[in-house]
């Protein structure tokens, strides 16, 4: 329309037969028109950041082509590559189907000022869809870390509408709209590996809170932190009618990058278009640094926190003496302890529930006589004072430390002085302070560590992808330990250094990790595939022990000692092993400094490192 | 040599690989309609069930916890295809049998505590707020053996009947 009315004005300019008082009167005409007989339509136009944030195109480089797959979200066939062919395609069907169009695309009707209500399919399911969710408001919902999982220490995050009507802190039936990998049956390595390359599509799909708190509190025992979301009534509206746009959508999936919080962010720009939140997250969007930036971007009010079952477990377990958890445990197994404890009765029944609840939730053998008797005993003590999980001291997980970091460090080999500069991508690690984290959990990707030493520059290690879980093994809560790491390391056993020294590896192992009162002790068996220059064969596979102890220190410190045992068995004669010892100091969220010795068969070094996270 | 290192190195490879995959197959991470094998009640409930997932093998697990991170369609697939449902959204009328279906157990959980969201929840289905909650839950304890053998896709309808029996049930 806005082409049409430059157009026409163009051409009654270019008119030099009509005197110029009346082709001035003739233009005004026009503009005027225009102005009044295309309502809104005057404001569209196809480089506005909102309307190219109501087609995805996103990112601060402008977003060539819109991030949604090419589908029947775009009404022009070039729509996803060309915001003004979208917009006449728009107005066009606005055009000719106004009411199937207003109910079809809202967001684009409320953005075109041509939102429009009559008799059609789409208007009653559009009806249908907004009375259910009947949002008075939305939240943010951040699933937080889960045991013995590291990469869920990215968390997930989720959109929740507020239901009108309903009381406060009772939002079982608000409902849901969550982004995710459509994985179908797709499981292990390839599972992965697809998950990695963007080998799947996601899309948004509507569903009730009380299938997300069964999911996430109850199945994988991650807590959840909900934060307001600070939106105007025309903002809420707005963002209702373009999550109704998307249910049939189709996104690609990149678990780094293009994940629930990329598309989550992409919603949210479409409130507040040109807030470039996405541009925030270049290369990986890490969902608990997207908390950080709508923290610091004024979008989030103060969360509350809603805990999973784990952690619910515990805090009960922490309430029994332990000829209480012996008895809690024979009833979660069978359902009878003969006679409690006298004034423990409710917390003992209750414990037992809540260890029962962790022990069959998601699992196929649920044993419901068991539930039975344990509910039947606790009905006896209907409405007696019950000890209700206070969660109320803990921090939200964003005021932990960023997820990327930089550091400095000087340190010595004995024979020569070196500096060394490191950058780590994401996210965490042990000695790091372990606050909005899973305690005993690391994920490292890209941990690149550069050296000059003697005027030489090389590389010391790069790491692709380092994970380890060493929770301790506990009776309620039984997990393994185990570790992943693969990259490319300085063989220090050999003594060298430089380029020649630099080896690839793959290393895996898993083991067992307790508790010895504030010591983690730890022992993996792992097995490892060497190759490079270093080596007598090119190659080395080894296999052997390696094992740690992991303590707090005084405030803010920590402190890590762990060593290695591999028998090489193929390739290289020599065996691996070294021991090191790291100790932290956490000044502030941002700050740390470590102090790091080394020891592989007769090469020593040990050097001081002060860290940046951001 | 080069190629018996990369030979070597792509067998400890593709030996990790084929394993994960095999165990994977056999105990693949999924979320099933469990109320559609148990007694029948099919047709009669939403097909969302007690939406348990199969225990998983530790391979599995290792690939689903990895992705889980950052977002996977689950549940909401599940609840979007369901026979209670439309666009990812309870039709008015199912809503209560659908939220019934999928929290039967934590509903039983709330009755013999005497409280609970789960439980009040439900009496908002009947229009009964605060106080009125205690009176609904009166009633439905009162039938307590009903609920107990009913089946989760059947629920809904027992609690109905019980509600129907106590004449609105929040009048107390």
């Amino acid at each position: 329309m806005k082409r049409a009315v430059a157009r026409a004005a163009a051409f009654f300019v270019s008119c030099e037969f009509i005197p110029i008082p009346l082709r001035n009167i003739v233009i005004l005409f026009i503009l005027i028109s225009a102005f009044f007989f295309s309502p809104g339509a005057s404001a569209a136009s196809s480089s506005d950041p909102a309307w190219r944030a109501l087609l995805h195109f996103s990112g601060k480089s402008g977003g060539k082509s819109s991030v949604a797959e090419k589908s029947q979200f775009f009404l022009s066939p070039d729509g996803f590559k060309d915001p003004e062919a979208e917009l006449q395609a728009t107005l066009q069907y606005f055009d000719k189907s106004p009411v199937e169009a207003a109910c079809r695309y809202p967001a684009r009707a409320l953005y075109l000022g041509r939102v429009k209500e009559g008799k059609s399919d789409w208007c009653e399911r559009w009806s249908k869809w907004r009375t259910a969710i009947s949002a008075k408001g939305a939240e943010l919902v951040l699933a937080g870390p889960f045991i013995s999982s590291p990469s869920a220490m990215y968390g997930h995050t989720l959109l929740k509408f507020v239901r009108s009507g309903r009381s406060e802190g009772e939002d079982l039936l608000d409902y849901t709209l969550n982004y995710g990998a459509n994985t179908g049956s797709v499981v292990g390595i390839p599972y992965v590996w697809l998950g990695l390359t963007g080998g799947f599509n996601g899309s948004y799909a509507t569903a009730p809170f009380y299938l997300k708190v069964k999911e996430y509190n109850y199945v994988e025992n991650r807590d959840f932190w909900i934060y307001p979301l600070k939106l105007t009534d025309a903002q809420l509206r707005l963002l209702v009618a373009h999550s109704w746009e998307l249910r049939e959508v189709e996104f690609p999936y990149f678990f780094l990058h293009r994940n629930c919080s990329f598309y989550l962010l992409e919603l949210l720009e479409v409130v507040r278009p040109g807030s470039e939140l996405n541009g925030h997250f270049p290369f990986w969007t890490v969902p608990i640094d997207t908390i950080r930036l709508l923290t610091k971007e004024n979008f989030l009010g103060t969360p509350r926190h809603r805990a999973s079952r784990y952690r619910r477990l515990k805090a009960y377990r922490e309430q029994l003496s332990s000829e209480e958890k012996k008895l809690a445990e024979r009833l979660a197994e069978s359902g009878d302890a003969g006679v409690l404890p006298e004034g423990r009765e409710t917390l003992i029944l209750d414990s037992a529930y809540e260890l029962w609840r962790y022990r069959t939730d998601g699992k196929k053998e649920s044993r419901p006589e068991v539930e039975r008797k344990l509910l039947d005993a606790r009905s006896h003590f209907f409405l007696k004072g019950a000890f209700s999980p206070d969660f109320s001291a803990e921090r939200p997980p964003e005021l932990g430390h960023p997820s990327a970091r930089l550091g400095i460090a000087a340190g010595t080999n004995r024979l020569r002085e070196f500096a060394e500069i490191s950058y780590r991508g994401t996210l965490h690690d042990l000695l790091a302070d372990p606050h909005g984290y899973e305690d005993y959990s690391e994920l490292s990707m890209g941990d690149l560590r550069v050296r000059v030493e003697d005027g030489t520059v090389f590389l010391e290690r790069f790491d692709f992808l380092r994970l380890r879980s060493v929770a301790p093994m506990e009776r309620w809560i039984p997990r393994w330990s185990w570790s992943f790491r693969g990259g490319l390391a300085r063989a220090k056993e050999f003594a060298c250094s430089g380029w020649n020294c630099l080896r690839g590896g793959l290393e895996g192992g898993g083991g067992l990790s307790a508790n010895l009162g504030p010591v983690l002790g730890y022992a993996l068996w792992e097995f490892e595939a060497e190759a490079g220059k270093p080596f007598d064969r090119s190659y080395r596979l080894s296999t052997g022990p390696s094992g740690g102890i992991f303590t707090p220190l005084w405030k803010g410190a920590r402190m890590l000692l762990e060593g290695e045992w591999h028998w090489r068995f193929l390739g290289s004669r020599v065996d691996k092993h070294n021991a090191r010892l790291g100790i932290s100091q956490t000044f502030s969220r941002t700050w740390e400094a470590r102090l790091q010795t080394e020891v592989a068969h007769g090469y020593r070094e040990g050097l001081l490192q002060l860290m940046h996270y951001f | 040599m080069k190629k018996q290192i990369l030979l070597a190195l792509a067998l400890v490879a593709v030996g990790g690989t084929a394993q994960a995959a095999g165990k994977a197959k056999h105990q693949e991470r999924t979320y099933e309609r469990v109320s559609s094998s148990r007694g029948g009640h099919a047709m009669a409930g939403c097909g969302l069930g007690s939406l348990a997932i199969q225990d998983t093998s530790k391979w599995a697990q290792v690939g689903a916890a990895f992705l889980n991170g950052t977002g996977v369609q689950t549940f909401g697939i599940t609840f979007g295809t369901s026979n209670c449902t439309e666009d990812g959204v309870a039709s008015a009328n199912r809503e209560k049998d659908a939220f019934v279906e999928a929290n039967l157990a934590d509903i039983r959980r709330d009755l013999s505590v005497g409280k609970g969201e789960y439980l009040s929840s439900l009496a908002s289905f009947y229009g009964c707020k605060g106080e009125q909650v205690d009176s609904f839950q009166k009633a439905l304890r009162k039938h307590q053996d009903k609920l107990d053998t009913a089946s989760p896709a059947g629920a809904g309808r027992v609690i109905d009947s019980v509600v129907a029996e106590e004449k609105g049930a929040c009048i107390g």
